[in-house]
C-alpha cells in the first residue's frame, strides 16, 4: 500500500519545482523576445540607445535564465526520483516532448554565454543572431514543457502494451500535435509575454518616477505598454478552454471552474470503474501468457477504462475484490475538488481584467502624456499581478486534473514512489530552503542592477587581461 | 525502418554513453576549477579573470547534464525510474549544489565586498566538489548493485538507505571522479596562464594526476574480485523490454567476463591509464595544450571502461538479482528509439560544436 503522507509530501515538492518554474520561465521567455527586438532594432536603425537597453535587460535575464535552470535541472530529477511509477509507466512517451524541451533549453544557454560575453568579440550582426537563438531556444524549451505537460492532460500517441506493463509510443507525430498541448503553449506563451510586459513596465516606471535613466526608462516603459496591451488581450481572448470538452476530464474541470453540479459525471465513472475493473481482471490472464483471440478482443474493448480500476488501488490492493463501498469511495474521488478552481479561475480572470485596465493606462501616459505619478505608482505596484494571472492558470490546470497523474489513465496515487516519509520530507524541505534563498539573491542582485542602471552594461568584467 | 531492435537499442546505448562524455568534458573543466580555486594562492584580479573565463559556458555546461537525464529516460525510461529513485539523496545534493552555478560564475563579481566574494568562492568550491564525488558514488553504486525489487506488476520497491550508498567501493569511485576532473580542471588552468599561477596549477595537476593514477589502479584491481553480474539466461536482444523474463547470477569477477569474451576490450582501461600518464608527462614538460588532449581522452576511456565492464547492464540489482535492468530489456519501444536517434542525432553535434565553439571565442 502506498502511504497518503508521501502522496502527499511527493505533491508539495512538485508544487514547489513548478512554483518556481513559473515564476522565472515566463519572465525569461518574454525578455527573450524582447531582447530580440530592441537588439534588432539597434542593428537596424543603428541608435545606441537600443543597445545599452539590450545590455541592461539582458542582465536581469540572466538572473532569471539561472532561476530557471535551477528549477528545471529539479524537474528532470523528480519525475525518476519521486514519481518513479509513473516515470516507467508513461516515460516511453512521455520523456520526449522533455528531451525537446531541454534541447530548447541548451540553445538558450549556450547562446547566454555568446550573448553576455560577446559583445565586443563578436561582430553586430553575428550577436544578433545569438540573441535571436536565445529567444528561439526558449520558446522551443516551453513548447517542450507545456508538450509534455499537456499530454499529462490529454494523453495521445500510445498505447498500453500487456507484455511490458507499461504505455508505448505508437505516433509520435499525435503527441506533437495534441490540440490541448498547442493550446496550452499559445495561451502560456501569451501570458509569459504578459509577465515581461509587466516586469519592464514596473522597473521603467520606478525609474521615471526617481527620474533617473529616463532615457532608458521612456523607451522600455513605451515598448512595455504597448506589448503588454496586445498580448493581455490576446491572452484572454484566447485563452485554453477552447479545446477543453474533448475529453471527459476536461469536461468535469471545466464543471468545477462554473461551479456546476456533477452527478452526471460521477455516475459515468461509476460505470468506468466497472469496466476498468474487468479490464483489469483480462489483463491478469494476458499476462499468464494466454493469448486466445477472445481474450484479446474483449481486452481490446475494456481497456480505456483500465485506468479507472487503478483508482481503486488507493482503498484495495487487490482492485477485482473491491467492496461497493470502496467502489463508491473512488467514484466520489474521482473528480476535483470544485472550489479550489471556482475560486482560481476567478482570480486569474479578475488578474488579467486589472492587467487590460494597466496597460491602457500606460498607453495613455504615452499617447495622451497624462504624466501622472500616481499612473507609474500603479505600475510599480501591479508587479505581481501578471505573475498571480500565470500561476491561478498553472494551477487551474494541473489541480483540475486531481485525482489523475496522466488522464483516464494512472491516478496521482500510483505514480509515485515508494520512499520513506523521512526521505521525502527532508528534500522537500531543502529544495524549499534552496529556492527561497535563490529567491532572495535574485531580488538582491535585481534591486542591485536597477541602482547600477545602464552605467556597467554588464555583469561582470569583460577582459581577464590582468590573469598573470 | 533502417535498424532493427537489437541495432537500435546497441546505437541509442552509445549515444547515451556519447552524452555521458559530453557532460563530463564540458563541465568538468568547470567542476574542476571550481574545485581548485581555494587552493591556487591567486590574487582577488586573478580569480575575477578565471571566473570571466568560465561564465560564459557555464550555462550550456549545465543543460548537457539535463539532456543527459533526458536522453537516459527517453531510452530507459524504467532505469531512470529505478536509479533516480535509488539515489534520491545523493540527487538532491548534487542539484542543491549545482543550484550555486552559473549564478556563482555571471554575479560572483557583482559585488566586490569581500565577505561576499569569501562566500562565492566557498559555494562554487562546493559546487565543484560534491557533484564529481557524488555522480562518482553513483558510478560507484551502479558498479555494485542498486537495492531495487521489480514487483510483478512492476512497481519499484526501493530498499536503500542513505549510508548504504556510501559503501567502501562507491567512495572509492567517488574519490578516483573528484581526482580525474582536478587533473583535467589544472591542466585547463594550465593552458590559461602564465607564471606563478601556472606554475601552481602543474603542481596540482601532478599531485591530482598522480592521486588519480593511483585510485584508477586500486578501483581497477578491486573490481577483480568485487561481485559482478551476469545473464545466466539467454539474451534476446529482439524482445519486449520487460525486465522479468530472465535470470542473472552474480560472482566475483564477473565485471571482467566482457574481457574474457573480448581481449581487444582491454585496451580501454589500458589506455585510460597510459593517455593519464602521458597528460602528466606532457604538462610536466609545458606542453599544456596536448597534456589537456591527452586527459580529455584519459576522462573518456575511463567512461567507457565502465561502460563496457558493465556491458549489457545499466543497473544491475544486489537485492533481487532478477530484477537488475540491462540495455535490451528495460529499454524503450522501437518506435520510441527510432525518434530518440533521430533527435539525438541532430543535437549532439549541434551542441558539441556549439559547446566547442563558445570555449574557443573566449580568449
Amino acid at each position: 500500500m502506498i502511504s497518503e503522507t508521501v502522496v502527499e509530501l511527493s505533491r508539495a515538492q512538485f508544487a514547489l519545482h513548478a512554483v518556481q518554474y513559473f515564476l522565472f520561465v515566463p519572465l525569461t521567455l518574454g525578455l527573450s523576445l524582447l531582447l530580440a527586438g530592441l537588439e534588432s532594432w539597434f542593428v537596424i536603425s543603428g541608435q545606441e540607445v537600443y543597445q545599452r537597453l539590450t545590455q541592461f535587460w539582458g542582465k536581469l535575464f540572466a538572473i532569471g535564465f539561472g532561476l530557471s535552470m535551477a528549477s528545471s535541472l529539479a524537474i528532470a530529477c523528480q519525475f525518476g526520483a519521486n514519481w518513479s511509477y509513473f516515470s516507467h509507466y508513461v516515460g516511453d512517451v512521455f520523456a520526449m516532448p522533455l528531451l525537446l524541451g531541454f534541447a530548447g533549453l541548451f540553445i538558450a544557454a549556450n547562446g547566454l554565454g555568446w550573448f553576455l560575453f560577446g559583445w565586443q568579440r563578436l561582430g553586430k550582426g553575428t550577436h544578433l543572431g545569438v540573441t535571436w537563438l536565445i529567444a528561439i531556444g526558449c520558446h522551443v524549451s516551453l513548447f517542450g514543457f507545456l508538450l509534455a505537460s499537456g499530454w499529462m492532460q490529454n494523453p495521445v500517441g500510445g498505447e498500453l502494451n500487456p507484455q511490458t506493463l507499461r504505455l508505448e509510443l505508437l505516433d509520435l507525430s499525435l503527441v506533437l500535435s495534441n490540440p490541448l498541448a498547442w493550446a496550452k503553449f499559445v495561451h502560456s506563451l501569451l501570458a509569459s509575454y504578459v509577465v515581461a510586459a509587466g516586469f519592464v513596465l514596473a522597473i521603467s516606471a520606478y525609474y521615471l518616477i526617481k527620474q533617473r535613466e529616463t532615457e532608458l526608462a521612456q523607451c522600455s516603459y513605451r515598448i512595455a505598454a504597448a506589448f503588454g496591451l496586445l498580448t493581455v488581450i490576446a491572452t484572454m481572448a484566447i485563452g485554453d478552454t477552447s479545446v477543453y470538452g474533448a475529453g471527459a476530464m476536461q469536461h468535469n474541470k471545466l464543471a468545477a471552474i462554473n461551479g456546476l453540479p456533477n452527478d452526471a459525471a460521477l455516475e459515468q465513472n461509476r460505470q468506468r470503474i466497472g469496466n476498468g475493473v474487468k479490464a483489469y481482471a483480462l489483463l491478469q490472464e494476458l499476462r499468464d501468457d494466454k493469448k486466445e483471440p477472445e481474450l484479446l478482443a474483449a481486452f481490446a474493448a475494456a481497456k480505456v477504462d483500465l485506468g479507472y480500476a487503478l483508482l481503486l488501488k488507493r482503498w484495495r490492493e487487490s482492485v477485482t475484490d473491491a467492496s461497493p463501498a470502496q467502489i463508491e469511495q473512488a467514484v466520489h474521488a474521482s473528480v476535483p475538488a470544485t472550489a479550489p478552481l471556482y475560486w482560481g479561475y476567478r482570480l486569474m480572470i479578475a488578474a488579467g481584467a486589472l492587467l487590460v485596465l494597466l496597460f491602457l493606462a500606460a498607453n495613455a501616459v504615452n499617447i495622451l502624456g497624462w504624466r501622472h505619478t500616481w499612473l507609474f505608482k500603479a505600475s510599480v505596484y501591479a508587479l505581481p499581478l501578471p505573475w498571480l494571472a500565470s500561476a491561478s492558470g498553472w494551477f487551474i490546470s494541473e489541480f483540475g486534473r486531481q485525482p489523475w497523474l496522466v488522464a483516464d489513465m494512472l491516478p496521482t496515487w500510483q505514480g509515485v514512489s515508494t520512499l520513506t516519509v523521512a526521505d521525502v520530507a527532508v528534500s522537500l524541505v531543502a529544495y524549499g530552503l534552496a529556492y527561497a534563498g535563490l529567491l532572495a539573491l535574485a531580488v538582491m542582485l535585481t534591486l542591485k542592477f536597477i541602482e547600477q542602471g545602464s552605467a556597467d552594461a554588464l555583469p561582470i568584467n569583460q577582459e581577464p587581461s590582468h590573469v598573470a | 525502418m533502417l535498424l532493427d531492435y537489437e541495432m537500435l537499442r546497441l546505437v541509442c546505448w552509445g549515444v547515451l554513453g556519447l552524452f555521458v562524455m559530453g557532460f563530463v568534458l564540458s563541465s568538468g573543466i568547470e567542476i574542476g576549477v571550481s574545485m581548485l580555486l581555494p587552493f591556487l594562492n591567486a590574487s582577488e584580479p586573478q580569480h575575477a579573470g578565471l571566473v570571466a573565463r568560465l561564465a560564459p559556458t557555464s550555462a550550456g555546461n549545465q543543460v548537457w547534464l539535463l539532456v543527459t537525464i533526458g536522453v537516459l529516460f527517453a531510452g530507459w525510461p524504467t532505469v531512470y525510474a529505478a536509479t533516480f529513485a535509488s539515489f534520491q539523496p545523493l540527487l538532491l545534493l548534487t542539484v542543491l549544489s549545482l543550484f550555486v552555478r552559473p549564478l556563482g560564475w555571471y554575479f560572483r563579481t557583482s559585488v566586490t565586498r569581500e565577505d561576499w566574494l569569501k562566500k562565492w568562492d566557498k559555494a562554487l568550491f562546493i559546487s565543484g566538489l560534491l557533484p564529481a564525488a557524488l555522480l562518482g558514488v553513483m558510478a560507484g553504486n551502479l558498479l555494485k548493485g542498486v537495492p531495487f525489487h521489480l514487483a510483478s506488476d512492476m512497481h519499484i520497491a526501493f530498499l536503500g538507505s542513505f549510508s548504504g550508498l556510501f559503501s567502501p567501493f562507491a567512495s572509492l569511485v567517488g574519490a578516483t571522479c573528484v581526482a580525474l576532473l582536478t587533473v583535467h580542471g589544472a591542466i585547463y588552468l594550465q593552458t590559461h596562464t602564465q607564471d606563478a599561477l601556472y606554475q601552481r596549477s602543474k603542481a596540482l595537476a601532478m599531485s591530482g594526476g598522480l592521486a588519480f593514477l593511483v585510485l584508477f589502479a586500486l578501483a581497477g584491481g578491486w573490481i577483480t574480485h568485487l561481485e559482478g553480474y551476469h545473464v545466466s539466461t539467454d539474451i534476446m536482444p529482439n524482445g519486449l523490454s520487460n525486465p522479468l523474463t530472465k535470470f542473472v547470477k552474480r560472482g566475483d569477477g564477473l565485471w571482467l567476463d566482457n574481457y574474457e569474451h573480448e581481449p581487444a576490450l582491454w585496451a580501454l582501461p589500458a589506455l585510460a591509464f597510459v593517455c593519464g600518464i602521458a597528460a602528466l608527462v606532457l604538462s610536466r614538460l609545458d606542453k599544456a595544450y596536448w597534456a589537456l588532449l591527452a586527459s580529455a581522452v584519459t576522462v573518456v576511456m575511463v567512461i567507457l571502461t565502465m561502460g563496457v565492464s558493465m556491458f549489457p547492464f545499466l543497473a544491475p540489482s544486489n537485492i533481487s538479482l532478477n530484477s537488475s535492468l540491462t540495455i535490451w530489456d528495460a529499454s524503450a519501444s522501437l518506435t520510441s528509439l527510432s525518434a530518440l536517434l533521430c533527435l539525438t542525432g541532430v543535437l549532439l553535434p549541434l551542441m558539441a560544436i556549439a559547446t566547442r565553439g563558445l570555449y574557443k571565442m573566449l580568449p
